[in-house]
């Protein structure tokens, strides 16, 4: 265990190295100028070389080592930056910090993904037992539709349909912003609906194979009320293929919700993953791409540390 | 079970701790809409018509724009000229204070222009400074010294341009960057038409007579900054001796402001929020104490925002259901119609007259606004003998051009494309959005001149239906350029596509490229005819005229004409303003009456959503210059 929490985390530089280094080239490839106008008045062109001077823009490879540098840490190591950890200025926000606007935008994207995964995990648990013990019933056909429904609509469908009904209609919750729990309750709701549908899917068929497995039968056996041979045993292994689709499901929740996030006015890192490529903001899509992707290792990692934790038989 | 709940149990915990930490604030007193982030809220280097507005109550500039579009005193309690109209003194209040309560001094105002003038630290506006007297030249000097500190081998080169004299050349490159930046000052002291004889008198010495000059000088870009906050946050760069400023100091926190209003906390991509200042002069009439601008991005939202009451005013509707909303508004219009002519009639406000009568009735609505805008949608023709490609322009004819804008229906593009109830527009600067101005009468839209005026240019149809010339080549295929940025783009050029193939058998094809390539291409003249808009920045003709000047660096249509420029130079020695527009109203008749390089088609609406009665304080003058000082809230 604490083997594999080690290797992993030696791990992690290279994988964040290899990240860094594709995207990095793919954001120099891709046509645009971050220090540009698209609209509005532009600036003089000496102001315009000034800035590609400031940040290296003009050089890449002179980019590409200091802001590696800067940002992790490494320069402040060596004594050449005053802080660890620089992601560097926002070239398209002037006076914004990548650190700043990382720091104002993920605390408020983590609580939405992981308040999504919890309604996601509730939810698709529930379905999925509730089908997965009466297979072929009314009950699992409308799990399963319900599911089916939860995959294929569109977050900002649903978004907005909840949006119309719950804060328009019947003025029970705030339509957008952030700041208490009432505005957390529908973005989270339109966030999990996905998440839930497949862990309904993914529990559904775990339960209807440990149900047929002859510990099940033991454990009937010998007079075990069927809630607890359900909830007890069979959900507990029927649970396993659920965990390995937390570790990136958690990400992807806490990262990837621009369209929710843009819905329902949520002030988190979402939307920065599009707008910044957009507008080809150099230094804040390398930020969003190093956190991010230091996210999924470490969620991955929790993961697996889980995994041994819920079922002591697996060894890591 | 317990195993599977352990660990959501935590994390709901850890969602309860990041929501703990939230900065809360009561609503404020207005909230209003943005649809994307302000981008600067430094008065020197924003051009972005949100940054603008909040602006406004966050600085306060010499003087401002009342809601008729007229100008009154604002930093400045009074003002005078001199008698050649080259001298302008502006007097200060006496009671000018900063937020954090510092007096506001002549010098702040100076500071904050010479800032905004030198190219290191100019914005998008710059050359609004350039009508001081010797602005210019000492901004191009400054860029020479600081070509000559960065590259001191292109000597010989920037003495050649004639930018800086050769022995100052000299005495420059064997200085440190410091001291070169003390001779700047002192050349901006000894060139620049800027003068401070007090603290509370500001003299600006024109280059030439310029009659908007006071409306010039309302625009943000000519507010004071907080000189100490600003030498903080500058250095100069050692190796380049330019000036480096930090941003950051236009943030909550850090930046000082001289307007009634004071920026208390700026959540990037979700809120700007300002309280009512305590040192601004005017505060006991400033309505509302807290105003907040939040982001939602997403149209439809911004609407849920809004008709939920969590937003009280949305200033730029561009929701896909638009004709909807309008045709809401419509419907209640007509119901309405005797008693809002009435209404008009007799001098009263829009909104007092939409105030007092019924709530609207399913499918109808009051609270959205269609106002008319200081902005020209149009098309403009490439005007140069040759096209990009080589071949020649049949378009550099003002015959050819006169007959493209005569065949298009303008009336029917509003109706059936647009579709926001635009008005036709006849002219470039639009109707009655100057005071005292009154344009051209435009063309109108008759396909039967049209093609008369065709066929006087040479292009005689045939009987395959082809134009052709004397020479027997055929009418080049027209290709009008748009940019895919929004589908009014796209319907706009297919509806003239369809109008000049349908009227004056020439044939069109549209092409669309996506918003920067698009630019690219209308700045290098890269385009046959070219789908545009253009907003006015200050409340004058020129604002819109400027751009067909021969060189000028937004006409980017080639065209010239010696005639037009004459009457832009005779305009600018005008002293008589009634005179002066008439000069200019004939000027505006060449470009849209005799040589068309742009072709209007509407005046711009803005779509505004608000509650009338209840949000008072929105002007519906074309400049649409909403203040926050003005906005009320009344409730019944």
């Amino acid at each position: 265990m604490a083997g594999l929490i080690l290797r992993r985390l030696l791990q992690l530089p290279l994988i964040i190295l290899v990240v860094y280094t594709a995207t990095f080239a793919l954001v120099w490839v891709i046509p645009g100028d971050p220090v540009d106008a698209p609209e509005g008045r532009r600036p003089p062109q000496a102001v315009i070389d000034a800035m590609r001077a400031q940040y290296d823009l003009d050089d890449p490879v002179t980019f590409y080592f200091s802001y590696l540098g800067k940002a992790t840490g490494i320069s402040w190591l060596l004594g050449d930056a005053p802080e660890p950890f620089d992601l560097g200025p926002s070239l398209k926000n002037p006076g914004w910090t990548v650190n700043g606007i990382l720091a104002a935008g993920l605390p408020v994207s983590i609580a939405l993904g992981l308040a999504a995964i919890i309604i996601a995990l509730v939810l698709g648990l529930s379905a999925g037992v509730l089908g997965g013990l009466r297979p072929n019933t009314w009950v699992d056909a409308g799990t399963q539709a319900l599911a089916v429904i939860g995959i294929s609509l569109p977050s900002f469908v649903i978004g907005s349909l909840l949006l119309a009904i719950f804060a328009v209609r019947l003025g029970l919750l705030p339509i957008g912003g952030w700041g208490n729990f009432s505005h957390l309750v529908l973005p989270a709701v339109a966030l999990s609906l996905p998440f839930a549908a497949y862990i309904a899917r993914l529990t559904r068929f775990g339960m209807i194979d440990e149900m047929r497995k002859d510990y099940v039968r033991t454990a009937r056996a010998k007079g075990l009320p069927e809630r607890q041979v359900a909830l007890g045993h069979a959900l507990r292994n029927a649970f396993l293929p659920v965990l390995s689709y937390l570790g990136p499901a958690t990400a992807i929740a806490m990262t990837g919700s621009f369209v929710v996030e843009k819905v329902f006015a949520v002030p988190g890192i979402g939307r920065h993953f599009v707008d910044a490529v957009l507008a080809k903001d150099i230094t804040l899509i390398m930020g969003v791409v190093l956190v991010y992707s230091t996210m999924l290792v470490l969620f991955n990692l929790a993961v697996d540390a889980l995994y041994s934790w819920i079922d002591p038989r697996i060894r890591i | 079970m317990a195993k599977i709940c352990i660990p959501l149990l935590l994390l709901a915990a850890l969602v309860a701790v990041v929501i703990g930490f939230e900065d809360r604030r009561p609503r404020a007193d207005f909230v209003y809409v943005h649809m994307s982030d302000l981008f600067t809220l430094d008065p020197q280097k924003m051009s972005y018509q949100h940054d603008l507005r909040m602006a406004k109550a966050i600085y306060e500039p010499l003087v401002a724009i009342d809601p008729r579009g007229g100008v009154v005193p604002a930093a400045a309690e009074s003002w005078e000229v001199s008698d050649d109209d080259l001298r302008w003194t502006f007097r200060l209040r006496d009671d000018l204070r900063f937020t954090n309560g510092d007096p506001v001094t002549s010098e702040d105002f100076k500071y904050a222009w010479r800032r905004g003038l030198l190219p290191d630290s100019a914005g998008p506006y710059s050359s609004f400074f350039w009508v001081i007297k010797g602005a210019e030249p000492f901004a191009t000097w400054r860029e020479a010294a600081l070509a000559l500190h960065a590259d001191p081998d292109s000597r010989d080169e920037i003495v050649a341009g004639g930018r800086i004299d050769p022995a100052e050349a000299d005495r420059i490159l064997a200085e440190t960057p410091e001291e070169t930046l003390q001779r700047t000052w002192r050349r901006f002291d000894e060139t620049v038409g800027v003068e401070t004889p007090d603290d509370r008198t500001i003299v600006i010495e024109l280059e030439r007579p310029l009659a908007y000059l006071l409306d010039y000088v309302a625009f943000m870009t000519w507010s004071p900054v907080h000189r100490p906050t600003l030498e903080a946050a500058t250095t100069v760069d050692a190796a380049t001796g330019r000036l480096r400023e930090d941003p950051a100091w236009a943030k909550p926190g850090r930046l000082v402001g001289n307007g009634p209003y004071e920026l208390v906390r700026w959540r990037y991509q979700r809120d700007c929020r300002i309280e009512r200042s305590r040192h601004y002069w005017n505060r006991d009439a400033v309505p509302l104490d807290t105003i907040e601008a939040v982001v939602i991005e997403d149209p439809n939202t911004a609407i849920m925002a809004f008709l939920a009451g969590e937003v009280d005013w949305m200033p730029d509707v561009t929701a896909e259901q638009k004709s909807d909303l309008l045709a809401q508004r419509q419907a209640y219009d007509e119901r309405h119609a005797d008693t809002i002519a009435q209404g008009l009639a007799a001098g009263e406000s829009i909104d007092d007259i939409l105030a007092a009568l019924p709530t609207p009735e399913a499918g109808e609505r009051r609270n959205l606004h269609a106002l008319d805008a200081f902005g020209t949608d149009y098309f403009q023709v490439f005007c140069g003998p040759e096209l990009f490609d080589g071949r020649p322009n049949p378009m550099s004819d003002p015959r050819v051009r006169r007959a493209l804008a005569l065949a298009i229906d303008k009336q029917a593009i509003s109706e059936r494309v647009t579709k926001v109830g635009e008005n036709p527009a006849p002219t470039l600067v639009p109707p009655e959005s100057v005071p005292g101005y009154t344009g051209p009468e435009g063309l109108p839209f008759d396909p039967e001149r049209a093609r008369a005026e065709l066929d006087a240019a040479g292009w005689i149809r045939g009987d395959d239906g082809v134009r052709r010339n004397a020479e027997g080549d055929a009418f080049p295929t027209i290709e009008i350029l748009y940019s895919t940025g929004s589908p009014r783009y796209r319907g706009n050029s297919l509806a003239l596509r369809d109008m000049w193939r349908r009227e004056l058998s020439i044939p069109t094809e549209i092409r669309g490229r996506p918003g920067k390539d698009y630019r690219e291409k209308v700045e290098k003249g890269e385009y046959m005819v070219s789908r545009g808009g253009w907003f006015g920045d200050y409340g004058d003709p020129t604002t819109f005229l400027d751009m067909h000047r021969t060189g000028d660096s937004n006409n980017h249509r080639d065209y010239s004409n010696p005639a037009f420029d004459r009457l832009l130079e005779q305009a600018a020695v005008e002293n008589d303003p009634a005179k002066r527009f008439e000069i200019l109203a004939e000027a505006e008749r060449i470009v849209v009456e005799e040589d068309l390089p742009v072709i209007p088609i509407v005046t711009y609406k803005t779509l505004y959503m608000y509650e009338p009665g209840r949000v008072r304080g929105i002007t519906h003058h074309p400049r649409l210059e909403q203040h926050p000082a003005r906005w009320r809230i009344e409730e019944n």
